[in-house]
């Protein structure tokens, strides 16, 4: 019996785990799944003008409405999927050139809703293939949008377990999806062309590179300003031209490509670039020099009710380049410190303005003083917290930076 | 109960009892309280977790072939002693079930969202029961094996993951004092208690050299995973982020990203560890409670004890609506865990420490 007992309860077992471990219920084919690269979210548009008549446009413009549950539509949800038969490796049309004509090797679909969740199951009406946002890479807001406030547009993404910290955000004042219609020249799809380029931060420091979806929901729910890069194109080109300055979830200004590269520097951010000065023996002649180290510390200086930020940097260069070749005394010690003086007064004088127009045009913290103050001196930033920004717009800064010229090249 | 394990072989039932489930959201439950010093917190729990781990062991010595529930009847007397076991039972069948629950959670988030979590249960249950069946020394044998994959991946996770720390959200240090500190502490006491699994698996050993020095080795790994853990979520993330992700260290794993682009989902790593993480722990949950039925129903049958509480996991494992609920039973089951490590063990080594000298006077 116990022999009989031992045999039907092993046989039960096998058929159980027959049954049970055939296959997985999510199982699905790479490709059945519609890889989502890029998101666009931007206002919805009526047809513009001019384009009353057209009928495929209006077509177009039909399928991008949906019927809401709740509500009227606040956002424009576009996302790009790649058309992988269409991809191609190598550049196209020759010579590096013609490729704006081609056909487009992504299928951007637009839908107009409120919650991008609902958005998102809506495009499984118009598309065979099941989103997939697990190799999201670029998440686009429009300028409108993100004045307004990218909490709404931004919360499903932050929640979803699918999505990814580390897909890259970017602002723009043009129309969003327009970024994802580019067609690039080298690469397939305008996504990843664009989540791309703020590894080049190591070539100039013009753009922020930490732009990511985790920084940004730390900068939201630890209630830290931010900043985004901005971006603009052309029908094959895309350029980060800057940075979008955030207080809270809402975008307040803006900064140009100069004022990024300081507004890094105080962040500690620099990773390369490049900054011009103008030779004190001769301001005729310019010098490019090459960053090559920076390293910036923030640290609060607390005297009684008095609380200054002091920014102490040092930072490693290399000379680059020099209007005036041939200089004779290019290797002597004199020259050497005459460059470093100059860079120095050039940095410190940049990161004061930058830092002036920060405080007193945007008004929003995205050099993290405040966090600076909740980390080095708490007591003082319970005193503050309640004024922080108006405090921050009359925060004294004291700026000192320490600037070494490594090489000068292989000429003199 | 035959004596067929080596010393060594405590480690492997140590840190995969200390290392489970709960890693995947810890480090939120503590940085509630302790914030950036939360590390902090696990040293202490650690510290008094290799306290705890010294007295089963040294109660264990006392009666070499009792469980702790049994030692707990002889210490307390009949009445007490199954009152006892009895906590103990509700604290190991509930862990069981709402460990299985959480892990099936967590999983369906990430990994199977449209596999109903009965089959997931099921199949986790089983695994487990068949483990169970062919006795402490395959157990032994099964946890050996996963051991350095699970070690080697952690490592891994935590190699990878050390581009995203940022030192300064460590700073300020001891600003909260003392209290948030040892409130976080005690959110360690549930996961560190289960080096009560000493408790039970001692009768199986066949000696004891070097036993002292192996407890505190696995002790100390255990605690150093949950630091090192703890230390990068906050390094990551900042206390303030880690409030609001509901499993941070699965979080962690997601946010690893290398420049190259070699291991874009480098989270699939870490998930090939915590599988194997949440089984080893709910086995020894199993068998600890299969051990204190045992006491409990003074029977040596083994396979009714087994599979009778295949449907109370069941049951307990289904129960909880959302994920919300499963949170809060855990804190329930946390109160009674923290009755147990904090008051019921140094109490009955307390009490078995007096009665021995009592003993040695007369």
């Amino acid at each position: 019996m116990k022999f009989l007992l031992s045999r039907y309860s092993k046989l039960f077992l096998s058929l159980l785990f027959i049954i049970i471990m055939i296959g997985c219920w999510d199982y699905k084919e790479i490709e059945n799944r519609g890889y989502v690269l890029g998101i666009a979210i931007d206002k919805p548009k009526p047809l513009p003008k001019g384009y009353e008549n057209d009928q495929s446009y209006q077509e177009e413009k039909k399928l991008e409405r949906m019927e809401l549950q709740q509500g009227e539509p606040r956002y424009a949800y576009t996302i790009q999927i790649p058309i992988l038969p269409k991809a191609q490796v190598k550049p196209i049309g020759g010579g590096g050139g013609g490729g704006g004509a081609e056909s487009s090797r992504s299928w951007d679909l637009t839908l107009l809703g409120n919650s991008f969740f609902e958005a998102n199951r809506e495009f499984s009406t118009r598309l065979n293939y099941a989103p997939f946002y697990e190799h999201l890479k670029v998440i686009i807001i429009n300028e409108k949008v993100a004045r307004e406030g990218i909490i709404p547009p931004l919360d499903m993404i932050l929640r979803d377990p699918e999505m990814r910290r580390r897909t890259k955000v970017f602002v723009t004042s043009e129309e969003a999806h327009k970024i994802l219609d580019v067609t690039p020249r080298i690469d397939d799809y305008a996504a990843m062309y664009l989540a791309d380029l703020p590894r080049n931060a190591t070539k100039t420091s013009r753009m922020p590179h930490i732009t990511d979806l985790g920084e940004v929901a730390e900068s939201l729910h630890g209630q830290v300003d931010f900043g985004l890069p901005i971006v603009i194109s052309t029908s094959d080109e895309i350029k980060i031209i800057g940075a979008a300055a955030f207080k809270g979830d809402k975008m307040v200004g803006r900064l140009s490509g100069i004022q990024t590269i300081y507004a890094k520097w105080i962040r500690d951010a620099i990773k390369g670039g490049v900054i011009v000065i103008k030779a004190r023996h001769n301001p005729n002649i310019l010098l490019t020099l090459e960053l090559k180290k920076v390293k910036t510390k923030l640290r609060p200086i607390v005297d009684g009710d008095n609380v200054k930020i002091l920014i102490k940097s040092k930072a490693v260069i290399n000379l680059a380049e020099e209007s005036e070749t041939r200089y004779k005394d290019a290797l002597k010690q004199d020259f050497i410190k005459n460059i470093e003086q100059g860079a120095k007064d050039e940095i410190e004088s940049n990161i004061k303005e930058t830092i002036k127009y920060v405080q007193q045009e945007l008004g929003a913290d995205i050099f993290h003083f405040k966090v600076i103050l909740q980390k080095f001196a708490p007591k003082t930033w319970e005193q503050v917290e309640d004024d922080w920004y108006e405090v921050f717009r009359n925060l004294d800064i004291v700026v000192d930076v320490d600037v070494e010229l490594e090489y000068i090249g292989t000429v003199k | 109960m035959s004596r067929e394990l080596e010393s060594i072989n405590i480690c492997s039932f140590i840190i995969h009892g200390m290392i489970s489930i709960r890693l995947l959201s810890i480090p939120r439950a503590i940085v509630e309280y302790a914030e950036n010093d939360s590390w902090i917190s696990v040293l202490i729990m650690g510290g008094y977790a290799l306290l705890i781990g010294y007295l089963f062991y040294w109660l264990g010595l006392r009666y070499k072939s009792l469980t702790f529930s049994q030692i707990c009847e002889k210490v307390y007397g009949k009445f007490f002693g199954k009152i006892i076991i009895l906590g103990i039972a509700i604290y190991t069948i509930i862990s069981f079930s709402l460990g299985i629950r959480l892990f099936t959670d967590g999983i369906r988030i990430f990994l199977l969202d449209t596999t109903p979590i009965i089959f997931i249960i099921t199949i986790m249950i089983l695994a487990c029961l068949y483990c169970l069946l062919k006795g402490v020394r395959t157990i032994s044998i099964i946890l050996d094996m996963l051991l350095p994959l699970i070690l080697a991946f952690i490592l891994l996770l935590v190699f990878l993951s050390l581009k995203n720390v940022k030192f300064i959200h460590l700073r300020p240090f001891f600003y909260g004092g003392v209290k948030p500190i040892l409130q976080g502490a005690r959110e360690m006491a549930d996961p560190f208690l289960t080096v009560g699994i000493i408790g039970y698996v001692l009768p199986y050993f066949k000696n004891f050299k070097k036993m002292k020095k192996w407890i505190a080795i696995s002790v100390s790994i255990s605690v150093a995973v949950y630091t090192i853990i703890l230390l990068l979520c906050i390094m990551a993330f900042g206390s303030t982020e880690i409030k609001y992700l509901i499993f941070p260290t699965i979080t962690l794993s997601k946010s690893i990203m290398l420049e190259s682009n070699i291991l874009e989902r480098a989270e699939s790593l870490y998930m090939a560890a915590w599988i194997p993480i949440t089984f080893s722990t709910l086995l020894l949950f199993y068998l600890a409670s299969t051990l204190n039925l045992k006491a409990f129903f003074n029977t040596k049958k083994d396979r009714v004890i087994i599979f009778s509480q295949v449907p109370l996991f069941l049951v307990l494992a289904l129960y909880p609506d959302n994920i919300s609920e499963v949170f809060y039973l855990i804190g329930w089951n946390e109160d009674l865990g923290q009755l147990l490590i904090f008051l019921i063990v140094p109490l009955t080594a307390m009490i078995e420490f007096f009665k021995e000298r009592r003993k040695n006077l007369k």
